[in-house]
């Protein structure tokens, strides 16, 4: 494949992802249970021993938000790869066809647009129940439309360049030029969307998870720290402030990481005529 | 008389809700031999050659064509930007003469000999090449399917000057070498007048004069091609 | 009134600098045709653009001197150079149909050089669509009425450039800048489009700066030429002998 390219923005993304992971990763070294209650520490501030503070039962807000963190990405992760492969497929097939193919899964495509992705949520969890393998599904199937539409539009216009005219002529199968031909060349827009889809997913998911019907207690995850320290936020703003600030700073770092092309030719030698 | 590889009768093709399209035209392509057809953009010759290659289904008429090869014109998108040359001609192996791919990393280096590349080129992306040396490929990839005759769709309109001179050179050497023959399409009557024996003019979708290629330019018998040849300021010889 | 000295242009929009013209140096008189030719990356679309003031990117350097009517064009202030382009440069683009806005109707932008200038030309809606009519016509469009109220995807493609041509040259510039106008046009039309130009030449004493990969096209409506490789000057001289005595092989194989 072509040489990946990193502008200054994408390095800054990279960075504070970096530092994610390394923040989610070392609460496996932080000794403080997530779900263990403790009465003496109940609302305490920031100490040594509980630099983010304690909450409401006494828990480790670092430790929360460290796990919180940390499913929240697993969920987004989960549901962007659904909601990718069955968008791509979509749009891909739409997009190559034409025709009656795509009139018939653009509808479709309509159809689940017009439905808001949370209200989706909602159906899917209060028929399946709630939990994280509900919210990773249904925020899954919510990211195909919006996929589906941007590849189809790539597709098409790959569709119609002579490469792929060549490919036909040799009889190259269809599923090969559609993957092993086209896919390649609309990588740029499909990365984009991968960024974007995973940013809108983690703000979904705590979305869900702030109206309770997300992750269930005593579990946590961005949305419903958030959830559970709204009471709070007069008394005990720390508790808003942390979930809240590390959720911004994850979203930014995505949202760098999108930013201006991702490859770049290698222009190793130009040749001249 | 030679043999024919490639025969058009009462071709006609129309392109739906609209006027424009294919009117009728018969002609046919001798081994060996290098034919043009000349027109002006829109007269339906890159039509005729779609429908020659089957990439359009002609409404009605006959054509008998023995295997073809097929050189698109705009060398940018015929090359797929995303893989690199050396794995662009096994996929042409792969999918145009499967039999031989035991044999592919001979035939390429043979086929890039033909059409006068390095083999460095196998290693580099389509648009790290010139426009010349991405032209070359496209013949080379039409060449690998080992056809009969070779439909050149404005091969070298892309192409500056002094490289079209190259390019032209190249497909006349293949000619001779491999009594290929090829079907050559443009509008450039400088071009055409180069390298083609025999010359069909196409204007909305008709044959209008066709004749041996130095008879025709310098006898020209219908208004539209005299009105060709004034426009083009040719030098005379 | 046009002269161009040591121009040099370079880019650094990638890994290694790139000089994309050097020491090129050409004069313009009043009511001329100067064609230059070369093929593509030879820099001469790069100095047509130069000497219209249309090169303001970031990345590059301009250095020499192009003077034109005593206007320094490389180094005067933006509003300066907004001022002569379209009044006293016209310019005629390769592609018709991208340099016409395929949403606006033809007529306003044959009369746009017009309507930023309104005010100080003190003109009415009436008097510029007289004038654009009129300019359409005296470049060879029939049924100027009819086109003036089309969009440009509705005309043909020697009509585009006819009009583009007709909005370069609504305020009588001194000096046309034609980009490879009839590259993308057929034989026929672009014998047409060349005789306009020749035309308007004749007539309205406009100067003209052709560029062209063609060097039949050159022969046929410029008095000198300039032969253009890889940002250098090959040859420079009137077209006749350049076209009877050329003095470089490079120069040779561009005459078919």
């Amino acid at each position: 494949m072509k040489k990946i390219k990193l502008n200054n923005q994408k390095k800054i993304g990279l960075i504070i992802l970096l530092i994610m992971i390394v923040f989610v990763l070392s609460g496996f070294l932080n000794r403080n249970s997530f779900d263990a209650m403790n009465k003496d520490l109940i609302l305490k501030g920031s100490s040594i021993l509980h630099p983010f503070g304690c909450d409401e039962f006494g828990r480790d807000i670092l430790k929360r938000t460290q796990v919180g963190m940390g499913i929240s990405v697993v969920i987004s992760f989960f549901s962007v790869v659904i909601g990718t492969f069955f968008g791509t497929l979509i749009g891909a097939l739409c997009g190559y066809f034409g025709g009656i193919v795509d009139d018939f899964l653009t509808g479709i495509i309509n159809v689940l647009f017009a439905i808001p992705s949370l209200l989706l949520a909602l159906v899917f969890v209060s028929l399946f129940g709630s939990g994280m393998v509900q919210v990773t599904l249904a925020l899954g199937i919510a990211i195909v439309p919006s996929f589906a539409k941007m590849m189809r539009s790539e597709f098409k216009k790959q569709r119609e360049l002579e490469y792929v005219k060549m490919a036909k002529l040799l009889n190259v199968p269809t599923a090969r030029i559609i993957f092993v031909h086209i896919l390649p060349n609309v990588l740029e827009t499909f990365l984009n969307c991968v960024f974007i889809a995973i940013n809108n997913c983690i703000l979904a998911e705590a979305g869900l998870s702030f109206l309770g019907i997300g992750v269930q207690p005593p579990l946590a995850s961005l949305g419903s720290l958030l959830s559970d320290a709204g009471g709070y936020i007069r008394s005990a703003p720390y508790m808003v402030f942390f979930p809240a600030f590390t959720l911004i700073l994850l979203l930014f770092g995505i949202g760098l990481l999108s930013s201006g092309e991702s490859f770049h030719h290698a222009y190793s030698k130009r040749f001249k005529d | 008389m030679s043999e024919k590889v490639c025969e058009v009768k009462n071709l006609t093709y129309m392109y739906p809700k609209s006027d424009k399209g294919v009117k009728n035209v018969s002609l046919y392509v001798n081994k060996g031999s290098i034919v043009g057809l000349l027109g002006e953009s829109g007269c339906g010759k890159s039509t005729l050659a779609k429908c020659i290659s089957s990439q359009l289904k002609p409404s009605s008429g006959e054509i008998i064509c023995k295997k073809i090869g097929y050189v698109f014109q705009d060398n940018y998108a015929s090359l797929n930007p995303a893989k690199r040359v050396g794995w662009l001609l096994k996929e042409t192996i792969r999918y145009g003469n499967p039999s031989e791919l035991p044999k592919a990393d001979e035939i390429i280096k043979k086929i890039l000999e033909d059409v006068e590349l390095e083999e460095n080129v196998l290693e580099h992306f389509p648009d790290e090449l010139s426009g010349g040396q991405r032209q070359r490929i496209g013949i080379a990839m039409a060449l690998l399917s080992e056809p009969d005759i070779l439909i050149a769709d404005e091969p070298v309109s892309a192409l500056d000057v002094t490289v079209q001179k190259q390019v032209i050179k190249l497909i006349k050497k293949l000619n001779e070498r491999k009594n290929l023959a090829i079907l050559f399409i443009s509008h450039d009557i400088k071009v055409v007048r180069e390298i083609c024996n025999y010359i069909y003019i196409i204007k909305d979708g008709e044959v209008v004069e066709e004749g041996d290629s130095e008879d025709l330019f310098n006898n020209p018998s219908t208004e539209y091609t005299k009105n060709l040849l004034d426009s083009s300021y040719l030098e005379t010889k | 009134m046009l002269t161009v000295k040591d121009l040099k242009i370079e880019f650094f929009d990638h890994e290694l600098p790139e000089v994309a013209v050097k020491d090129v140096d050409f004069t313009i008189e009043d009511g001329e045709i100067l064609g230059i030719v070369g093929e593509s990356g030879s820099g001469k679309s790069m100095t047509a653009m130069a000497v219209a003031g249309l090169l303001n990117r970031k990345d590059m350097t301009k250095s020499g001197v192009i003077d034109f009517d005593g206007t320094d064009i490389l180094n005067s202030p933006r509003s300066k150079i907004r001022e002569i382009q379209g009044k006293d440069i016209g310019f005629v683009f390769q592609d018709p149909l991208n340099s016409m806005n395929p949403v606006l109707k033809v007529g306003p932008q044959v009369e746009e050089a017009m309507r930023i200038r309104k005010k100080a030309l003190n003109l009415s809606k009436e008097d510029m669509k007289k004038r654009a009519l009129e300019v359409m016509k005296s470049v060879g469009l029939n049924d100027t009425e009819r086109i003036y109220d089309s969009y440009p995807h509705q005309i043909s493609g020697g009509q585009r450039q006819r009009a583009m041509i007709a909005a370069a040259l609504v305020l009588k510039p001194k000096l046309l800048i034609c980009d490879e106008p009839t590259t993308a046009l057929d034989v026929t039309v672009q014998k047409k489009i060349i005789d306009v130009l020749k035309e308007l030449n004749r007539k309205m004493g406009t100067s003209i700066l052709f560029i062209s990969h063609d060097l039949s096209v050159i022969k046929a409506l410029c008095d000198k030429v300039i032969v253009m490789k890889d940002g250098l000057v090959v040859e420079e001289g009137s077209v006749k002998d350049i076209f009877e005595n050329p003095s470089k092989e490079y120069t040779k194989q561009l005459i078919f």
